[in-house]
Formats: structure tokens, sequence, C-alpha cells
């Protein structure tokens, strides 16, 4: 199956987790360059084209983003209710990638907007199998908004 | 006497404390007046003597015979005038008559009537009756019989009448009319001068007997207080009738003085002169009419002193005990507001708690509810914060294990799996935990649950591993509903049966059953293995949290099933327990409400 070439923002707080995940997409041979926000602030600022982000040939706006919930100043949550408060932001889809399977974190995250909620495995294993849904998933099967009518 | 006893009685009816005023009142007033009409009564017969008294008009002068002595006929008083029966009753008759007596004294009877003959006297006041006399004198009707007696010693046993003395000595008194009786029967006598001295010889031995008119020897033995020295034995010697001898001459008198005996006997004043010199049995004659009246007044008096007395005793008792009840009464009164104080104390001191007890719950539910939050942001941090480094730690070590093979000898190869199969273990353990404290952060709604759906359920979420253990079942296929919580149940039964499984004995495929019973308002479901069992003193323990008997090698997992049963029961409001022993198998039993 043909995936499509896509930007992925990935916004994870853990280095670990980051290098994990990176890990886990080249695995499954995910070509696709995968920028990586290190919190909520800097997801933000990508979103938004602030300071360097700016650059859109070198910081592309992200066909799908991968949120993780908890992190420290700006966190999941606000960076989601950004995204789906904005116009031009919020046909992107937003898969929560998380380790929490708590009732509240999945009612809040659909309720904002989430368009996906994935809970992380232990196993790297598992996470494997996970990632490989993604790719199958939202970067082959699933068919985008369409491409340029994001800003209106 | 009988009205103070009809009074006595009439209020004894009536108990002291309730004896009511107006009886009172009426007996006081009732016996007044009964003393009102006794005194009337005995005034009017004493008014009407009077009248007769004044009544006579034709005076006659009569003039009398009397004997100085012969007592208590006759007699002298210290002033020389006569007295005696026969003077009283004279008197009475002269005057009923109309006379005016005149009394003129001799020595003795044979001048009494020798005054007669020589018509210096025209009557003789009290005169025996006999034939021989009838020729000197004329007689009136007799106003007194006495009988002439023969008198004994009271110790005297062998004398019964006149036959047995005649050989004894008789005394007899100088011209009495037993003299000549006694002598004409032959009697030996011994003639004494006056009547004293023929009594006292008669009680000195002189003699065995004496023979004399009866009431004048009664008379005077009363007053020497000697009448149980004598008695009368036999029949009298002869009957005497007395009356007043009239002078021959004198026909009109004697006829006045006949209607005037023939009035004047028998009447109470007759009877009262009698009984006033002859003396009677002191009973009849002590109570004379004023007597009598004084006596009656002064019971009359003390009944009424005596009512007055029970009157005011039972006053004075029913205030004494009014007072004694009114301090009783005080001083229950008192510990009535003793206790009264003491209880509005304990009241206001129970109020004080409860709203004590009130804030201290609102605080405690306030700490509870920031516990609670607290134990979520904990769980939270646990799922997020403790899984995330694990999860790096595990993917790290499968990335080295898987990759970096070659690089690594056969024994870092294994421990890297260890590190893998550890991370996993406590990847599971957190799930379980954050399982087990969701569960009791869950609100529970009762709500009609059937239990055959929720059977089915955790059934099938089991069966990859019945299938690969090739364990047996045997389930209850007709499970009541039950008034529970879906989740909550299907909890317990997914763990129920889970514990179930997995201790099996080695050799042996797990045999598993599940059955129920009905009891009451409960249902009990009971699930049986025949694993291993339990040791009796783990009974309990098996129930907490991380209680594991075995090791991880022996039988995989992490202790928490039966502590989220446990949990799952008590939020239902049932309970658990477990009936086993090891090798022989366990049943664990849950019962909930229907």
């Amino acid at each position: 199956m043909d995936r499509f070439p896509a930007h992925i923002l990935l916004v994870e707080d853990s280095p670990m987790d980051v290098e994990l995940t990176l890990d886990a997409f080249r695995q499954v041979r995910l070509q696709n360059e995968i920028q990586v926000a290190n919190n909520g602030q800097e997801a933000l600022d990508y979103l938004f084209g602030i300071g360097d982000c700016a650059d859109r040939q070198k910081y592309p706006m992200p066909d799908l983003i991968l949120l993780d919930l908890k992190m420290p100043k700006v966190d999941g949550y606000e960076v989601l209710r950004r995204i789906k408060n904005t116009p031009i932001l919020k046909r992107i889809p937003v898969i929560i990638l998380t380790s929490s399977k708590e009732e509240g974190d999945r009612a809040l995250s659909y309720d904002i907007g989430a368009n996906s909620y994935l809970v992380k495995p232990v196993s790297f294993e598992g996470f494997l199998g996970v990632v490989g849904h993604i790719a199958d998933y939202w970067l082959t099967l699933n068919v985008g908004p369409p491409e340029g009518e994001n800003g209106n | 006497m009988n009205i103070t006893w009809f009074h006595r009685g009439k209020i004894g009816k009536y108990p002291v404390g309730k004896r009511p005023v107006f009886p009172m009142k009426i007996s006081i007033v009732f016996v007044a007046l009964v003393f009102l009409i006794l005194v009337v009564l005995w005034q009017i017969p004493l008014v009407k003597v009077k009248a007769q008294d004044d009544a006579g008009e034709k005076v006659l002068n009569v003039t009398a015979a009397i004997p100085r002595e012969f007592p208590p006929y006759h007699s002298v008083d210290e002033n020389g005038n006569p007295i005696g029966f026969a003077i009283d009753v004279f008197d009475h008759l002269a005057s009923r008559a109309g006379l005016d007596v005149t009394y003129i004294i001799y020595d003795g009877w044979p001048e009494v009537q020798q005054a007669i003959r020589d018509g210096k006297a025209d009557v003789i006041p009290n005169f025996g009756v006999t034939d021989e006399r009838k020729e000197l004198v004329s007689f009136t009707s007799s106003y007194e019989v006495f009988p002439v007696s023969l008198f004994v010693r009271e110790s005297s046993y062998d004398i019964a009448g006149l036959e047995d003395i005649a050989n004894r000595e008789t005394a007899v008194v100088v011209s009495n009319v037993a003299v000549g009786l006694l002598e004409s029967a032959g009697v030996p006598i011994i003639v004494y001068d006056d009547v004293a001295s023929a009594f006292f010889a008669l009680l000195a031995g002189e003699v065995d007997t004496l023979a004399y008119p009866e009431p004048i020897i009664l008379k005077m033995a009363l007053e020497a207080d000697l009448a149980s020295r004598i008695k009368v034995v036999g029949n009298p010697l002869i009957e005497i009738r007395r009356s007043i001898a009239v002078a021959k001459d004198k026909p009109d008198l004697l006829q006045l003085l006949d209607e005037a005996i023939s009035e004047f006997v028998g009447t109470d004043q007759y009877q009262e002169i009698y009984s006033k010199w002859f003396g009677e049995e002191e009973t009849v004659h002590y109570w004379t009419a004023e007597r009598a009246f004084w006596v009656m007044g002064i019971l009359m008096g003390l009944s009424v002193i005596g009512l007055v007395a029970w009157r005011y005793w039972g006053l004075f008792s029913m205030n004494r005990k009014l007072r004694l009840s009114i301090t009783e009464r005080q001083r229950a009164e008192d510990a009535v507001q003793q206790e009264l104080k003491v209880r509005i104390q304990a009241e206001e001191e129970i109020s004080r708690l409860n709203r004590e007890l009130e804030k201290r719950v609102i605080e405690r539910t306030f700490q509870l509810e920031v516990a609670n939050r607290e134990l979520e942001s904990f769980s939270y941090s646990v799922s997020h914060d403790l899984r995330a480094p694990l999860r790096a730690i595990s993917g790290f070590a499968e990335i080295i294990a898987r990759r970096h093979k070659s690089g690594l000898s056969e024994e870092g190869q294994h421990y890297f799996d260890n590190i893998v199969s550890a991370s996993e273990q406590m990847g599971q353990l957190i799930d379980d935990l954050l399982r087990y404290s969701r569960l009791g952060r869950q609100t529970v709604t009762l709500k009609p649950v059937p239990l055959q759906e929720i059977l089915a359920q955790a059934v099938e979420s089991l069966t990859p591993r019945v299938t690969a253990d090739k364990a047996v079942l045997s389930l209850a296929e007709d499970l009541p509903v039950v008034s529970g919580d879906r989740t909550l149940l299907s909890q317990i039964f997914i763990n129920l049966l889970d514990n179930a499984l997995a201790y099996h004995r080695k050799d042996t495929p797990p045999q598993v059953s599940l059955d129920w019973q009905s009891e009451g308002d409960h249902v009990v479901l009971r699930v049986t293995d025949k694993g291993i069992g339990i040791a009796p003193e783990y009974h309990q323990k098996i129930f907490d949290v991380f209680q594991r008997l075995h090791s991880q090698d022996e039988y995989p997992g992490t202790g928490i099933g039966l502590a989220i049963v446990k949990k799952a029961v008590d939020m239902l409001g049932g309970r658990v327990w477990v009936e086993s022993k090891v090798g022989g198998g366990s049943t664990f039993y849950v019962e909930v409400s229907t």
C-alpha cells in the first residue's frame, strides 16, 4: 500500500520517547519527514509559524499531529484546544499518543476535538504494532482534508 | 348511749382521709337535739307530781301512832322526827288524800295498839294484817306483802326448811308473828328483844336459824354488807300482808286512804320509796333518773368531745399527711428539676457533640474529597510518569536484544530478555493497580443486572486462556437477575474465574464450575475449582491487594484479582468468602442482593 508523502509533527517532551517513536517509525519504514516539538510551547510556535518556524519550506505545515498529553507548561490539551480553535489548523488530524488510559483523559481529548486516541504499550514490540497501524491507517487509508484550503 | 353508738358507727364508715364534713356537723346537731328531748321528758313527770301535791283542798287532821324502832318501817332521825318506809308511804298517801298527819311515837307495838284502843290515835300507818287484829281496827287494802322466812348461815347445808329445825333453836324477836307460829309448830325458840340481836345471834352461831320478815333481814344484811353470809331456806313460814290500820270509828278516813292506796301503789314513786328503805339490787337502785340523766349527759358530752377530738385528730393527721406528702412532693419535684437540669445539660452536650460531629463530617468529607482528588492525580501520575520511563527501559532493552544480538554474548542477550520481561510485568502491575484504584473511585448505581449476560461476557474474555489450558468449565445457565452494577459484577466474574483457572495442579487441566442458589432476598454464587487449595491462614489475606502465595514462576499474576473481587463485592454491599484446604480445591462464595 502506497503511503502518500506527509509531514508529521510529533509533540513529545520525553527525549527517550521521541527516540523510541522515531525508531519505531523507521522500523515500519515510514519515509516521511517527522518534525519534533519537545514541548507544548514549541508545538504552538511551530504551528503558528513563530520565529524560525515562519519558514514553511524548512518547517512545513504538518498533515498529521501526534500529541502527547502530559507535558510541562503548555500541556497537550492546551495545544489541542489551540489547534481546534484555529481555523487554519482545525482540519489537521490530531492523534493523541499517550500512556494514559484514564477515562477523564480520553473524554476530555475527544471533547476538545482529538481525532484519535492511542495508548502507548509498555513493550516496544507492542509499540511497533501501534506505529504500524498509524502508518497504515492515517497515512494510507485515511483521506485527509483538501489541500490548501486549511487557511480560510 | 345508743345514739352515740349510732353516730360512731356511721362516722366509722368513712376512712379518716375521706370523711366528709356534712355528717359530722349533722351528728353533733342530732346529739344535741336528743339531749334536749331527754331533758324535757324527764322534767314532765316532776312537774305533774308537783301539780298533784298542790291539789290538796279540804284538810283533815289525822293522828298516827307509830313505834319508835321497827326499821326499816319505823325509826327516828337525830332530831327526833319519825322516818322510815311506813312514814314515807303514809306521807304520800296523806298528801293524796288531803290529810294533815300528826305522828305520835310510842316505844313499841303493844303501846301503839293501846293508843288506838284508847282513841288517842286514828291510824297505824303500817300494820300486819291478822284476824285477831281485825277485831281491834279496820284495815285498808294492803299495799305490801312480806314473807316471814327462815334464815340460815350461808355455810349451813343440813337445813332445808321448817321440818329440819325441830331440834334446833331458832331466833325470834319479841311480839313478832314468828313467835306464835314456831311455838305452835313445836320448834324451840330463843326470843330476842330486837332484830339486830337476833341477826347477830344467827351469824355468831348462838342459834342455827332465824325466823323473821324477810325484807327487814335482807335490808339489814345489805346495810351491814353481810348479805352474802346468810340465805333463805324453804318456803316462807307465812306471808304477812301489811296495810294501814284505821280506828273502827273512822270509816270515811278508811275510804279516803283506800282510794289513795289504789292510786299510789304500783307507781314509780311507790317503787322508789320501797327501794329507798328496803334496798334492792344495786344496779336497779343505782340508776336514778338524775344519775341516768347526768351520765347520759356526760356520755353525750364525751361523745361530742370525742367526735370533735376525732375530727380534730383526723384533720391533724390529714394535715400531717398532707405536709408529709407536700414535703415528699417537693423533694420529688426537686429531684425532677435536678434530673431535668441534667437532661438539659446532656441534651446540650449531645447537640454540641452533634454539631461538632457534623462539622467534623463536613471537614472529613472535604478531606476525603481532597484525598480522592489527590488519589486521582496520583493515579494519573502513576499511569503517566511510571509508565513513561518503564516504556523507555522496555523499549530500549528490546531494541538492543533484537538489533544488537550479534554484539552480545548469549548471557548478555538473556539479561536483556530479563529486563524486557520484568518491564512487562511492571507494566502489568501498574495496569492492575490503576484498575483497582479506578474501581474504588467508581460511583455505584444499583440496577437489575442479568448475571447470565455478565457471565457470558466474562467467559468470552477468558476464552483464549481456557483454550490454551484445556480447561473444563461447568457453568450454570440459569443465573438470576440481581441488583448491582455491570462493571463491578463483570470484574467479580472475570477475576473469580481467572483465579480459579490459574491455580490448577500442574499435572491436570483446570476444572472450574459455577453455580448458585437463592437465599431469601440474596443470591449466593459459588465458584469451585479442583486446584491446589489455600491454607486456612490465608483465607482472609488472599483478598488483600498484591497478596500472593506463590512465586511468579509458579503461578504468574499480580495478586490483584481477588482484591478487586473483594472491593467490588463490598461496593455492592455483599459478602465474599472462601472454603478451601490445601490440595482439596477451593470454593469461593459471593453473596449479593437480588
